[in-house]
């Protein structure tokens, strides 16, 4: 037998080695991860990307699927050859789409009410003030604390308002506040020290999405505690408790802890909080909402954060959603 | 599997090496095999119709390479179908949908999308394959037999999914006959750990300045922190692949392959010319050979020539990537080649500061091209660059990127020189080699093991909000 023939020989076996390798493989091992798909028998069926406009370049990526410190190239789809599709990319129709919103109080009347008739394009806003709400007065804003997360940071970062102060730092948490240290007049300050330096008018909080995964019961008692510290540091302040913002569909359809459903429910529970008469409860969801109740795809490119210019648009929605005594 | 994770380097590769360092010299090529089906399966874990793609492709060359041997009258017709073969699952994988968006545009006509989710390293080992039929058809390799060699050539994971492009006679002797020495080894073993380095610890952190002006939003951002963030993506871009690709070829020197280089510095280059003489140059290889040559090259009129540069250009830009953009691009460096061609690289050649001023420029420009898709983004970007494309939120973001970034800027513009690898050839060469190299290699590696670890336990971002 010559070296060649031997040599397809060899092949063959190994052919008949690696299908029997396969079949058990699939048998085995694979039959698992395809019922997760729900697609046990056709393995291209599983493929699907919601998302045509993500067609991937393909450079060697930043393998984002696995470590998560970079998810950013819009080239790493072929790499790590999963359904991961560029956020970049996503179309961007909606923009002149509607405005709805709504705030809601929560107390005796225990309502949403929600403003649908307010019409807006995104180009020419116009917020109106909800029910139970006013637009503020000139300077409502000098003596206002906002405390918050990353989102507070943006909204701190593009629109402040002027003489206001944030506590706000990216990754904040109920539990984390009373420990934190926020960058507030140009000086690194403790919660406790910022509140006892001053005594303000309002106070908004807007935290949660990073204690979204944990134990809810501990979460909301921490959530009541950062309260009870600041209602006795500031007696006479108003305190508006923010909902978390939604995210995006696709966001939330990730499969972790952060999706709507859990933030809807978060939101509830921080709505249980208020008391109608001193703590109030704004709901920002509405305005920034798509049809089916998520963050709209066009306002963020992470899923999550808004872009800068709809930080001035919920800045905006603040301004017009206060409460006068 | 990508190199840079936990997965792979601190299960996956040490296996892979012990088990190919016990097996015996003839055994060497089934377990390299072995691991790369082992590291493709992973990889299409989520798809696991790929593997069976990528081996019946695997199967298939094979047998149309045996066919070709000898002096067959359908020789072309062989290769004629083994290309159509090949080049078929690149098209309906990668450029369907893209084609269908087209006939989309034609009024009353509403195809239906593919939505296929790439292969992984398609675009790599297609090119590969082919190579090797181009390759037996001229005669210029000799018809691989054996399918364990063929496939460990094609399948090899180093190199399977992001390059180098390894052209079937670069490796074939190799793939017969090859030794492993310490030498070789530990030689690769640095070039490795030297790549991890730059993928994780330069392209990683870079690559954050660039996710944070898309989060912000072009059109929001300052002119100052638009370059900034242009210079962060060429570098991210520059360090993330030239990186991989040196992972592969120090891998495949440990196992005793030597691998052709892909990057040589071009980010020192004076013209476009040179600088696509440096940038993967793997790819550029290939297309001169399979592509500019066979249309003619340059012995042919001048009009011929450019039309060859056009179409080898209009292709490389669309290897890249099924969009727009991606053909602009390739277009625009076409321009730029072309230039360079007719009289203008010959001025850049001979007064170099002016030519490293030129490519400082275009660099990133085509870049910028590269990087967005949406075509209404690109123009806002674009306009930012030159200080309009609306209103700037905060004016001073660019000292807060800076704050956080500019060491790595700073590190990454050294690092574009080839001032760090002269100087650690230099530590290689001298009396105290171990006592510099080796602290300095654990050094990288634990850093870019932290790295991974710590952006893994942090589940997507939780923390970061």
């Amino acid at each position: 037998m010559d070296k060649q023939t031997k040599q397809i020989l060899t092949s063959f076996l190994a052919i008949i080695f690696c299908v029997a390798f396969l079949w058990a493989g699939k048998k085995y091992i694979w039959n698992n991860a395809l019922i997760e798909n729900q697609n046990p028998d056709d393995p291209f069926a599983s493929d699907i990307v919601p998302d045509v406009t993500g067609i991937q370049p393909d450079l060697p990526g930043t393998g984002s699927a696995e470590s998560s410190t970079v998810s950013s190239s819009s080239w790493s789809a072929e790499l790590t050859g999963s359904t991961l599709t560029s956020m970049t990319s996503s179309d961007t129709a909606l923009s002149s789409s509607t405005l709805s919103q709504s705030v809601s109080t929560d107390g005796a009347q225990s309502s949403t009410i929600s403003s649908s008739a307010t019409v807006t394009t995104a180009s020419d806003t116009v917020i109106k003030p909800s029910q139970g709400f006013s637009a503020a007065p000139e300077g409502y804003f000098s003596d206002a604390l906002f405390i918050g997360d990353s989102r507070m940071v943006g909204i701190a970062s593009y629109a402040a308002f002027p003489g206001a102060n944030y506590f706000a730092t990216v990754g904040l948490a109920t539990y984390k506040v009373a420990n934190a240290k926020s960058e507030v007049d140009n000086k690194s300050v403790s919660f406790s020290g910022l509140l006892s330096s001053k005594q303000y008018g309002k106070i908004y909080i807007m935290l949660g999405i990073n204690e979204i995964g944990n134990d809810r019961t501990t979460t909301m008692k921490k959530y009541g505690e950062l309260i009870q510290t600041i209602r006795s540091a500031q007696p006479n302040a108003i305190i508006y408790l923010c909902a978390n913002l939604h995210v995006t569909a696709k966001r939330s359809a990730k499969g972790d802890a952060i999706n709507n459903k859990s933030i809807n429910s978060f939101n509830e529970a921080v709505k249980g909080l208020c008391d109608g008469s001193t703590i109030y409860y704004l709901d920002i969801n509405p305005a920034f909402d798509d049809a089916s109740g998520c963050l709209r795809a066009d306002y963020t490119n992470d899923g999550v954060h808004p872009l800068a210019k709809y930080y001035k648009e919920w800045a905006e929605w603040f301004k017009q959603n206060v409460i006068i005594r | 599997m990508v190199f840079s994770s936990i997965h792979f380097l601190l299960w996956f590769l040490p296996f892979c090496i012990i088990a190919y360092l016990l097996a015996h010299n003839r055994m060497k090529n089934l377990i390299l095999l072995f691991f790369s089906i082992v590291f493709y399966a992973y990889g299409a874990m989520e798809n696991p119709g790929y593997l069976y793609l990528i081996l019946s492709s695997v199967v298939i060359n094979w047998i149309i390479g045996i066919l070709m041997d000898g002096k067959g009258p359908l020789r072309q017709y062989w290769l004629t179908i083994g290309l159509i073969w090949d080049f078929g699952c690149l098209f309906i994988f990668k450029y369907l949908d893209f084609f269908i968006r087209i006939f989309n545009y034609v009024p009353l006509v509403h195809l239906p999308y593919a939505n296929l989710v790439l292969p992984l390293g398609i675009s790599f080992f297609t090119f590969q394959i082919a190579s090797y039929l181009i390759d037996v058809y001229r005669r210029q390799v000799k018809v691989e037999y054996s399918l364990i060699d063929l496939g460990t050539y094609i399948l090899m994971f180093p190199q399977l999914i992001a390059g180098p492009i390894v052209r079937f006679s670069d490796v074939q002797k190799e793939l017969h006959r090859r030794r492993t020495t310490l030498e070789d080894f530990l030689e690769g073993l640095q070039l490795f750990i030297i790549g991890l380095g730059r993928k994780v610890l330069l392209a990683n952190q870079l690559g954050n300045l660039w996710d944070d002006l898309a989060n912000v939003g072009y059109e929001s951002v300052s002119t100052p922190a638009a370059w900034m963030g242009i210079v962060a993506y060429s570098m991210q871009l520059y360090f993330d692949f030239s990186g991989y690709s040196q992972m592969a070829i120090g891998m495949g020197r440990m196992f005793g392959f030597h691998f052709p280089q892909n990057f040589n510095h071009p980010y020192l280059s004076t013209t476009m010319t040179e600088f696509w003489r440096r940038w993967h140059m793997t790819l550029g290889t290939w297309f001169r050979e399979y592509v500019y040559i066979p249309l003619g090259g340059n012995r042919c009129s001048k009009g011929r020539m450019y039309f060859n540069m056009l179409v080898v250009w209009t292709l490389t830009g669309f290897w890249h990537g099924a969009d727009w953009n991606f053909i602009f691009w390739g277009m625009l460096l076409f321009l730029l080649l072309s230039l360079e061609k007719s009289g203008l690289g010959k001025v850049l050649n001979r007064y170099r500061a002016l030519g490293h001023l030129y490519m400082l420029f275009w660099i990133p420009m085509s870049w910028l091209l590269f990087a967005i898709s949406d075509m209404g983004k690109l123009a806002v970007y674009f306009q930012k660059l030159f200080g309009r494309g609306g209103e700037t939120l905060l004016a001073n973001d660019w000292v807060k990127y800076f704050g956080i970034y500019g060491k790595f800027l700073i590190i990454g513009l050294l690092f574009c020189t080839d001032i760090p690898e002269k100087l650690y050839k230099r530590a290689q060469k001298s009396r105290y080699a171990p006592f510099i190299c080796i602290p300095l290699m654990a050094a990288v590696m634990t850093g870019a093991l932290y790295c991974i670890w710590r952006g893994m336990n942090d589940p997507f971002m939780y923390f970061r909000f």
